[in-house]
């Protein structure tokens, strides 16, 4: 008799803790399918037009990514707290800018590839689903980093062939900022085409 | 007690009504942001997403509006709201705490990095030499064959390299990946046709486990040692160039000078021809990281090493 006061609440929990666990990972996993696919569909949609179609694709883009968190992190702590309120603002307009127009750009280069995934694997708040782009004759993988913002999962990474977008952005923007001021990396944040050594085609149509 | 714990309710729920809006009302004034629609900002200042259900958000509700007409992509940006409150406290939360421990440079991407002078150089030249020399021709080469002749020769340079592949499986004691290469070669070179098909993937989902030397030694715990940009095949460092010269004895392409001596020319111009066929596959993926890149060498560089990182990982 005195079980029956501690076993149920205790499969209760217990199941209360499970179910929570597997809520989280279905919901990341239908979060990027469900934008992959958006994604996806946009693509193959051929009666679009390039401005039509990143008109489309940004929103959803902007609604997946937490960008003000990559800002922060692409820059570190260290550099992060030594810019002044206005700079960390128009730093996070430009970092986002940057990010978004990469993005738009690699869409370019789609033809048909097809997205495989696998389960998501948790690690404290933060939530990581391996997935591999199949193209035409080369597996790539892609990670997808996201973390709980208010309920709401956000990406803050993506790994594609283990290259950390956060990462490489890191080691350049500590590049820029031990050669020059704050100053002078937002102006070249600014200015893409006066990115560093290549002048050479810097501007021409990626693929065809 | 139930009416104790509604009254509890109603004054927790007063709560996120009033305590935010004076502090809200504060930021709003500050007026050179450069951030998004009002709403953002509207939003930045509360604490849970269901906190403001009761508000509408629609753009032009909040005096600052006129403000951020010039972002051409803030109307479509109003559902990113600017999460964390507190702009300096991110990095004090645990989880702040947390992203910098996973984010931190490693000390293997590239603090020593004596040769940079040369190796930004052969940057610059390989950049030069794909632009000027290899893009054309693989260009011209892709307009001849069709794509799916291409592949299949890929895959074909692929299915030779399983001596690598299943040597250096082998050497990291990865048995099961070393069985799955053996299988492959022998699927794809019998059913496929000599590898220029791929029935192992298609058919039985045996995807292939690329190993190299590099990784070999990089699973003893040998480190990359220094970064090295080698010309023409472009970023790699000590111990993958190490490794390079290992693999080159395990592909079967190099037997055929060693087999007819004198027929180096041979060798080379299969292997110039695989790298074209390789590009011809990949036209742009260069151009879209280069576009990306605020200092190429170092994009390069980084990306390099973590991509080794990973695959030695593995």
């Amino acid at each position: 008799m005195i079980l029956k006061y501690w076993v149920y609440p205790l499969i209760f929990f217990l199941f209360l803790g499970v179910s929570a666990l597997a809520d989280d990972a279905t919901e990341v996993e239908q979060l990027i399918k469900g934008k992959v696919d958006q994604v996806v569909s946009i693509l193959r949609d051929k009666s679009l037009g390039k401005q039509e179609r990143n008109e489309k694709i940004i929103p959803i883009v902007n609604a997946t990514f937490d960008f003000v968190s990559m800002a922060k992190l692409s820059l570190g702590k260290k550099y992060w707290l030594g810019f002044s309120r206005d700079q960390q603002q128009e730093f996070i307009h430009l970092f986002r800018e940057q990010l978004q127009k990469s993005y738009v750009d690699k869409l370019d280069l789609y033809t048909d590839e097809k997205v495989e995934y696998e389960p998501a694997i948790f690690k404290g708040k933060k939530g990581q689903l391996p997935t591999y782009l199949i193209s035409k004759d080369t597996r790539y993988s892609m990670l997808y980093k996201l973390h709980n913002l208010k309920n709401n999962w956000k990406i803050y990474d993506i790994e594609i062939q283990g290259v950390s977008i956060i990462k490489t952005y890191r080691s350049q923007f500590d590049g820029e900022l031990r050669k020059g001021t704050i100053a002078d990396l937002l102006k070249k944040l600014k200015s893409p085409e006066e990115f560093s050594i290549n002048t050479v085609k810097k501007n021409e149509d990626v693929v065809k | 007690m139930r009416k104790i714990v509604q009254c509890l309710f109603l004054i927790l729920s007063l709560q996120w009504i009033w305590v935010p809006a004076p502090d809200a009302r504060v930021h709003l004034s500050f007026s050179d942001h450069q951030l998004g629609p009002p709403s953002n900002l509207f939003l930045h200042y509360f604490r849970e997403p269901q906190d403001f259900e009761f508000l509408d958000l629609s753009p032009g509700r909040f005096p600052l509006s006129a403000q951020v007409g010039s972002d051409p992509e803030a109307p479509v940006s109003s559902d990113l709201p600017f999460s964390q409150e507190d702009q300096d406290g991110f990095f004090d939360e645990d989880f702040g705490a947390e992203f910098e421990k996973e984010f931190e440079i490693g000390a293997n991407s590239g603090a020593f990095d004596p040769l940079s002078g040369y190796n930004r150089f052969m940057t610059q030249v390989n950049d030069t030499f794909y632009f000027y020399l290899l893009k054309p021709i693989a260009r011209g080469y892709r307009f001849v064959f069709p794509e799916m002749f291409r592949i299949s020769i890929s895959r074909f340079f692929n299915n030779l390299l399983f001596p690598m592949h299943f040597v250096n499986n082998i050497l990291q004691l990865k048995f099961k990946q070393a069985g799955v290469e053996l299988v492959r070669f022998g699927v794809n070179s019998t059913v496929g046709v000599g590898g220029f098909w791929d029935p192992a993937d298609h058919w039985f989902d045996l995807n292939p486990y690329p190993e190299d030397f590099g990784q070999t030694l990089g699973f003893y715990g040998i480190g990359g040692g220094f970064h090295l940009v080698l010309p023409i095949l472009g970023p790699s460092n000590l111990r993958d160039f190490i490794g390079l010269i290992g693999d080159f004895y395990l592909d079967p392409v190099c037997y055929i000078g060693t087999c007819y001596a004198g027929y180096w020319e041979v060798v080379l111009g299969i292997r110039s021809y695989k790298t074209i066929n390789y590009s011809s596959l990949h036209i742009g993926e260069y151009e879209s990281i280069k576009k990306d890149a605020l200092d190429l060498y170092i994009f390069i560089r980084d990306a390099y090493e973590q991509k080794r990182e990973k695959e030695i990982k593995e």
